[in-house]
């Protein structure tokens, strides 16, 4: 007579069955690749917050499933100028202002941030959209807090 | 060579652009483009992109002045980014130079919610994509 399996058993023979199904996987890695998902199971299993966890898991599905990838170009993954126009404009706008308010030219913030002159006339065009390094820079020169520059900050 | 390994046709080239024009050419994997498209509007994929033109307009791209950006291995960097166009997300884009082709890959675009470290994962992850990079597994700007 057939005896039906515990809750605790089926469980029990799933993980088992994971496991060997797992280090099937791994053993046909290369080195490098086996290396990597080893060096990821503690992340994976005690990592210290979801991200650590997600991140593991990702790594260690993109080192199993090996999908294909190629080279494409850096213009498919730009938008348009129009998609960033209302943020350079109006930070470029700020960053003049702030600028010819404490009295100092392009040069002379160039000098007091360590940002290139050119860079910085070409934010104050709004010819290019200013990094958090950047408007931190720009924030420690004219002695304004970042968000003037940014409100998100 | 198969689809998947085609050689890059377009994109940013040393000399084309703006005189004195780009110091270094730029390809992207696609696993960048994917991740980017999943997580990024259309303004903030335009930011990155612009800061990547910014860089390949430099003599050397393992520093600069207007970027938050680190090595995390033989030649490859992360940049972190936050604010901005970019709102709440904070960005990690990494890339890896190949000096033989005086080339920048951008090799993955993860995003955070906050400003700790990088989880190994994204490490790992990034670092294993310019492995095969170098191994040829996904074509070359040649």
């Amino acid at each position: 007579m057939n005896t039906i399996p515990t809750v605790s058993q089926i469980t029990d023979n799933t993980f088992a069955l994971a496991v060997a199904v797992f280090r099937e996987c791994i053993a046909s890695l290369s080195p490098d690749d086996k290396q990597d998902v080893l060096s990821l199971i503690p992340q994976l299993l005690n990592g210290d917050d979801d991200d650590e966890k997600k991140s593991a898991a990702e790594a260690i599905s993109e080192i199993l499933h090996r999908p294909k990838s190629q080279l494409v170009s850096l213009e498919s993954l730009e938008g348009c100028e129009e998609d960033l126009a209302s943020w350079t404009a109006f930070v470029s706008k700020r960053i003049r202002e702030a600028r010819e308010a404490a009295g100092l030219t392009q040069a002379e913030l160039s000098q007091q941030s360590g940002l290139p002159q050119s860079h910085i006339s070409r934010l104050e065009q709004g010819k290019h959209s200013p990094t958090a390094r950047t408007l931190e820079r720009i924030a420690t020169a004219l002695k304004l807090p970042h968000s003037h520059f940014d409100p998100s900050a | 060579m198969s689809d998947e390994r085609k050689q890059l046709k377009v994109g940013v080239r040393v000399g084309k652009g703006v005189p004195p024009g780009y110091k270094w050419n730029v390809g992207v994997l696609d696993f960048a483009h994917r991740e980017a498209l999943s997580i990024l509007n259309n303004g903030q994929r335009r930011h990155l992109a612009l800061q990547i033109r910014e860089l390949a307009s430099q003599d050397e791209v393992s520093v600069s002045d207007t970027l938050d950006l680190k090595s995390i291995g033989e030649d490859i960097f992360e940049i972190r980014d936050y604010g901005g166009v970019l709102g709440g997300l904070n960005i990690r884009l990494f890339f890896g130079v190949d000096h033989a082709r005086r080339c920048m890959i951008v090799l993955g675009i993860f995003k955070k919610q906050n400003n700790g470290p990088t989880p190994k994962g994204d490490l790992v992850r990034n670092q294993r994509r310019w492995r095969l990079y170098k191994s040829g597994e996904f074509g070359s700007m040649d």
